[in-house]
């Protein structure tokens, strides 16, 4: 194998192992990723509920 | 570490305050057991850090809503140091209502008299000394939009969390004084914390309270029976209430000094609203606002003046422009913005495909077609998503999306909604899930649980390449028609779709009276271009953090399940089909032949059913799917002239052949299908109740297949429409007949 | 002369002599200003006659006519 596929390879293990870890971890805290930002959205806060939700 | 604790109405400059405190440290989370915002973040200006919470906007403390019952709990628990109420100085009387009852706790308290300037414009004066001589507090006066005062505010909201204080309390009335001290004595000698404040709400005959005091409950239903107000018999609630606000306009408002004597002045705010509610123009003028923000949005003819320029003006044929600023029309400014960015990739990919030329087949491939035509084919649309954003955003933040609220209450009543409805459905067309949550404000829960289901039918900005895209090809392709047009009329299927569900809705399943519609209608203000450029800025981060993460990593993995068979041989782009993403896309796509884009489509239709099977994950994913895949089956992956995901779809059109109704069925059936994952996820978080979540489940796919099929069946078949129509009158029917038996059950 | 809130018309005022209803409404109309005593200047009628746009204590508020016929008010004649 030439030396670019591994490092394609590599890097497409990286890319997505880390984003579905990422989610993973995410979930478990709570955390949503919806691309709305929480500190200038007043009305957007996901972050604990999860959590508190998860725990009952 | 001191915890200061804010309080105050909605509308009076809380959240400000609170950004301007907390700057970036501010951090969002959730109150346990509730479904409302708990906003956290550090104050480091003093020497040393101060923990700022910001209590949810609130009227009062007596328990109407759960944001009332959170602030009260907050503070009588968790013991701030220090409650900082923020005051709009221009109402002061209903926002001292409520200082009335926070100073009736045990805890330091500071009074930050916002808006001052609003104040000293309409040369009003307030004399905040004698204000703070006569509440006993200190009164700062502060403007939290130009941040001026709120240091000084600090410092004496420090001085009085150093010295504990004693709740006070404003009602005069002898006979109640009389039963809120025995009930006061009596608490204290139980060792009850905050006995004046919790004697008060006793008084009331205050829910939580005689869950709590159940003995005391008695001392007020004697003292009842004996004293009987002149004016409001046993209604002790509206004598407390009447007391407070006797007091706050005896002793509080002499106060303020105001320099028209005329009760009801009229401001320029007044004089913008006179138009904007205007009894017969309102919602003329809305509707015309509204499209006017989709013609600067998506409109490749602005303002229609196609016909009338010489022709290859505008194209700038030829050069490396060619085509940016129109063809034919001129582009409008989202269009443009568009053209650019895809140029820009464009050059790119090109740029990219040079240097792996030399590489073998399959990296070129994944990098170029894969990911590449993955992600570039929805870059293009982050200027059109920032544009619309930004309009919705100052309809928002102007105030004028309160006023609309309260001219479309009486039409909404007609489905079942209050006008409180509306300001979550519009944020839907930003982003499902902050709107969704925005439904907190809904406190009637079949309302919210009606308006949470439809939300998703307002498309939201990752939907917005799926309908761009898509009308773009067909214009394209066809001939037909106007982009934004199309564009405009998948949304108002989008609007009238949720409508209807509503109606059905309301009146079977979540059968109920619209809810009571009291609600405060803020002035007119300005949008700070500041927050705005924040905003946009916040907004534009999350969608590139998006694609270059979740894309991504769906795009790779589509390509590489695209090009292996199930016995992992790699194949080669024009046999994609014997892969496994084309064996998966094969097995489900005849679930989609009565919408139009299954079995009756090619050898490749299957796509479509991928695409939008992938779409579940984030809605932008379905054209870069696309991207991704027309990139393959075409070979080379990028064309300078007009990029992006509008020429994907127009290949996948040319290979799969499916007609003009079919496509319009597909983006119907994306629009209305059940959203992406972090949606999903918001609206099972504002449903506790698992069964309703299962049903929302089924009711977004039910939904999504009668529409689509509808459009594709009347659009390609257009006898089908009478059958669709005498289908829909039975439903309606059945519905009316179900409705009043539910109400005739409800009258017995 | 006496009449309930919804019987106004665009430009009258009134003082609020007696507030009736379903407890959680009166509770909300008091917290929102709407007291004995307090004064209440109809400023709007929505397109359809409903909701009411009324001026209360400096501020406006809007409600249905269904919450305003809760709201008994006596009629303060124009200067």
């Amino acid at each position: 194998m030439q030396p670019i596929e591994i490092i394609v390879i590599i890097a497409c293990v990286l890319i997505v192992g880390g984003v579905i870890a990422t989610s993973i971890i995410n979930k478990k805290k709570g955390k949503n990723s919806c691309g709305c930002d929480c500190a200038n959205c007043s009305s957007c806060s996901v972050c604990k509920n999860k959590k508190e939700n998860n725990e009952k | 570490m001191l915890r200061f604790a804010l309080a105050g109405n909605p509308n009076s400059g809380k959240t400000t305050l609170f950004n301007s405190l907390t700057g970036s440290t501010a951090h969002v989370g959730n109150w346990p057991g509730v479904t409302v915002d708990k906003k956290e973040g550090v104050y480091k200006k003093a020497d040393k850090p101060i923990a700022i919470i910001d209590l949810p906007g609130i009227y009062s403390l007596s328990p109407y809503t759960p944001e009332e019952v959170i602030a009260r709990n907050y503070v009588l628990d968790e013991k701030p140091d220090c409650v900082i109420n923020i005051i709009d100085a221009t109402n002061l009387e209903r926002n001292l209502y409520l200082t009335t009852q926070i100073m009736e706790i045990d805890v330091p308290v500071v009074l930050a008299l916002n808006m001052m300037d609003a104040v000293e414009k309409r040369g009003d004066k307030i004399d905040e000394k004698e204000l703070e001589r006569r509440l006993g507090i200190p009164v700062v006066k502060i403007s939290a939009l130009k941040s001026e005062g709120v240091d000084k505010l600090m410092e004496r909201a420090y001085e009085a969390s150093q010295t504990a204080r004693k709740g006070r309390t404003v009602i005069e009335d002898t006979a109640l004084k009389h039963l809120i001290s025995d009930i006061q004595i009596a608490l204290d000698g139980q060792g009850v914390l905050n006995p004046l404040f919790h004697a008060v709400k006793l008084a009331e005959l205050d829910e939580l309270e005689v869950l709590m005091h159940k003995e005391a409950v008695n001392m007020v239903e004697a003292f009842k029976k004996t004293h009987i107000d002149d004016t409001f018999g046993d209604d002790f609630e509206a004598l407390v209430a009447d007391a407070r606000y006797k007091y706050i306009t005896k002793y509080f408002s002499p106060a303020l000094k105001r320099k028209n004597k005329d009760k009801f002045v009229v401001t320029p705010s007044d004089k913008a609203d006179k138009i904007l509610t205007h009894k017969i123009w309102g919602i003329p003028i809305f509707l015309a606002i509204l499209f006017a923000i989709f013609h600067l949005t998506f409109s490749e003819n602005f303002l229609f003046l196609g016909g009338l320029l010489p022709e290859n003006w505008v194209s700038l044929k030829g050069t490396a422009f060619e085509g940016v600023f129109g063809v034919g029309g001129i582009n409008s400014p989202g269009v443009t913005l568009m053209r650019l960015v895809e140029l820009l990739t464009g050059t790119i990919s090109d740029l990219i495909a040079g240097w792996l030329s030399t590489s073998p087949e399959w990296v070129s491939g994944l990098i170029c077609d894969g990911v590449l035509g993955g992600i570039f084919s929805i870059l293009g649309f982050l200027p059109q998503i920032l544009v619309l954003f930004m309009f919705f955003s100052i309809l928002e933040d102007s105030g004028y999306m309160a006023r609309i609220a309260f001219i479309l209450d009486r039409a909404l009543r007609k489905f079942g909604l209050s006008g409180r409805a509306f300001l979550p459905m519009i944020m839907g067309f930003g982003c499902s899930v902050p709107a969704m949550i925005n439904t907190r404000t809904l406190a009637d829960e079949k309302e919210k649980l009606a308006t949470v289901r439809v939300i998703p039918f307002f498309s939201c900005g990752a939907k917005l390449p799926i309908l761009t895209a898509i009308s773009g090809a067909i214009v394209a392709s066809f001939g037909v028609g106007n982009v934004d047009l199309i564009t405009y009329g998948m949304y108002l299927v989008g609007i009238i779709t949720a409508l209807i569900a509503v109606i059905i809705m309301r009146k079977t399943t979540l059968n109920g009276n619209p809810p009571p519609f009291i609600m405060e209608l803020p002035a007119y203000h300005a949008p700070q271009f500041r927050n705005l450029m924040m905003l946009l800025w916040d907004k534009a981060k999350h969608f590139i953090e998006k694609a270059f993460t979740i894309i991504l990593a769906s795009t790779i993995v589509i390509w590489f399940v695209s090009h292996f068979d199930f016995a992992w041989n790699f194949l080669p782009d024009d046999q994609m089909q014997n892969s496994i993403l084309g064996g998966i896309g094969q097995l489900i796509q005849p679930i989609f032949t009565p919408l139009g884009f299954g079995s009756q489509l090619t050898n490749m239709g299957w796509v479509f059913a991928v695409a939008a099977l992938t779409g579940l994950i984030a809605k932008e994913n379905v054209v870069s799917t696309l991207g991704t895949l027309a990139a393959c089956l075409v070979g080379v992956a990028v064309d300078v002239e007009l990029d992006g995901g509008v020429l994907a779809v127009t290949k996948i059109m040319e290979i799969t052949k499916i007609g003009l109704p079919a496509l319009l069925a597909f983006i119907a059936f994306n629009m209305t299908t059940i959203p992406c994952f972090a949606a999903v996820a918001a609206a099972k978080s504002e449903m506790p109740d698992k069964s309703k979540f299962k049903w929302t489940l089924v009711f977004w796919i039910s939904t999504s297949f009668i529409v689509s099929s509808a459009i594709y069946l009347i659009g390609t078949f257009w006898w089908t429409a009478f059958i669709c129509l005498a289908v829909a009158f039975i439903v309606a029917l059945f519905v009316r007949a179900y409705d009043k038996k539910v109400q005739a059950k409800g009258e017995k | 002369m006496i009449k309930t809130l919804d019987k106004f018309s665009i430009g009258e005022s009134g003082r609020v002599i007696s507030v009736s209803g379903e407890r959680k409404i009166k509770r909300r109309l008091y917290d929102m200003g709407i007291t004995n005593g307090a004064e209440i200047y109809l400023r709007k009628k929505a397109p359809l006659g409903d909701p009411l746009e009324v001026t209360v204590r400096s501020y406006e508020l809007s409600l249905r006519g269904t919450e305003a016929a809760c709201v008994t008010l006596e009629v303060i004649p124009n200067a």
